[in-house]
């Protein structure tokens, strides 16, 4: 199984942080991690979102003690560990043609961390308001499922420009009201910001047994 | 969510230590045992702690009062 690490936090160095990722990138293997994604708020410079997918190999509480998740926040020069999202996904729309692709640095994306009353009626509601939410400009609709937290959700939104994505969290359709709902309890509020980078992790050398 | 890496203690076994009584970072860590290691995810402890306090008019304050600047 596949699992992603998420978090939302602010790099007192964004450059300098950003400029490190790729020296990093050799500690990430041993976690399992194949690849990391890194968002920056369009809001707050300092902002980021990171998303890290890893095969899962074992316990998650011996992935979160982890030495390297550890030194991960201490290369970003974060004191205080931010609350961490763990989960797998549970739904991915694409919803327009080029979304097909991988995405480009510079996407919009729109991410929630909330909690919702039925997973499998908002993953029907998703499915069923395709359309309208590719009118709306969203070109991909992820949802991912708390390991620890049935009913706690991750929902990334790719829209096409930072405009639409600013006019849909204003007047959302009822299938996207979840995004009013971020920010309660240790849910961080509404990240709005930009693909910087997708990194693949590279594969951990082998050892002789 | 997960707030205490060191012992994978989540977001709701922390509301329960709260909703239990907890009203320090102190109390949570003796309830669950979270922030009682390397003492990193204090901070959202605190700001679950105050967002579960009642306000001036005694009713909870529902949201967190994030302070993003403090890292």
């Amino acid at each position: 199984m596949s699992l992603v690490l998420a978090a939302d936090y602010r790099v007192p160095d964004f450059d300098r942080w950003c400029a490190m990722i790729s020296g990093d990138l050799h500690r990430l293997p041993s976690l399992g991690a194949h690849h990391l994604v890194v968002y920056r708020s369009v809001e707050d410079p300092s902002r980021v979102f990171t998303t890290l997918g890893v095969r899962e190999r074992g316990p998650v509480d011996v992935l979160l003690r982890s030495p390297v998740l550890f030194a991960w926040f201490d290369s970003a020069g974060v004191e205080e560990i931010p609350p961490l999202f763990v989960g797998e996904v549970v739904e991915k729309l694409d919803l327009a043609e080029a979304a097909a692709e991988a995405a480009q640095p510079g996407a919009v994306i729109v991410a929630a961390i909330v909690s919702v009353a039925g997973m499998d009626r908002l993953r029907a509601r998703v499915r069923r308001a395709a359309a309208g939410l590719a009118a709306s400009g969203v070109r991909r609709f992820w949802i991912y499922q708390a390991l620890d937290d049935q009913a706690e959700a991750m929902i990334l939104q790719e829209v096409a420009s930072e405009r639409q994505a600013q006019q849909w969290i204003r007047h959302p359709a009822a299938v996207a009201r979840f995004m009013s709902e971020a920010g309660v309890g240790a849910h961080p509020p509404l990240f709005v910001g930009r693909l910087v980078q997708t990194f693949e992790v590279p594969a951990a050398p082998r050892t002789r047994d | 969510m997960y707030i205490c890496l060191c012992l994978g203690v989540s977001s709701s076994a922390v509301q329960k230590a709260i909703d239990e009584g907890a009203r320090s970072t102190k109390q949570v860590a003796s309830s669950c045992g979270a922030g009682s290691v390397c003492g990193r995810c204090r901070h959202t402890i605190r700001t679950m702690l105050d967002a579960a306090a009642p306000d001036s008019d005694g009713r909870k304050a529902h949201r967190l009062r994030r302070r993003w600047g403090r890292n």
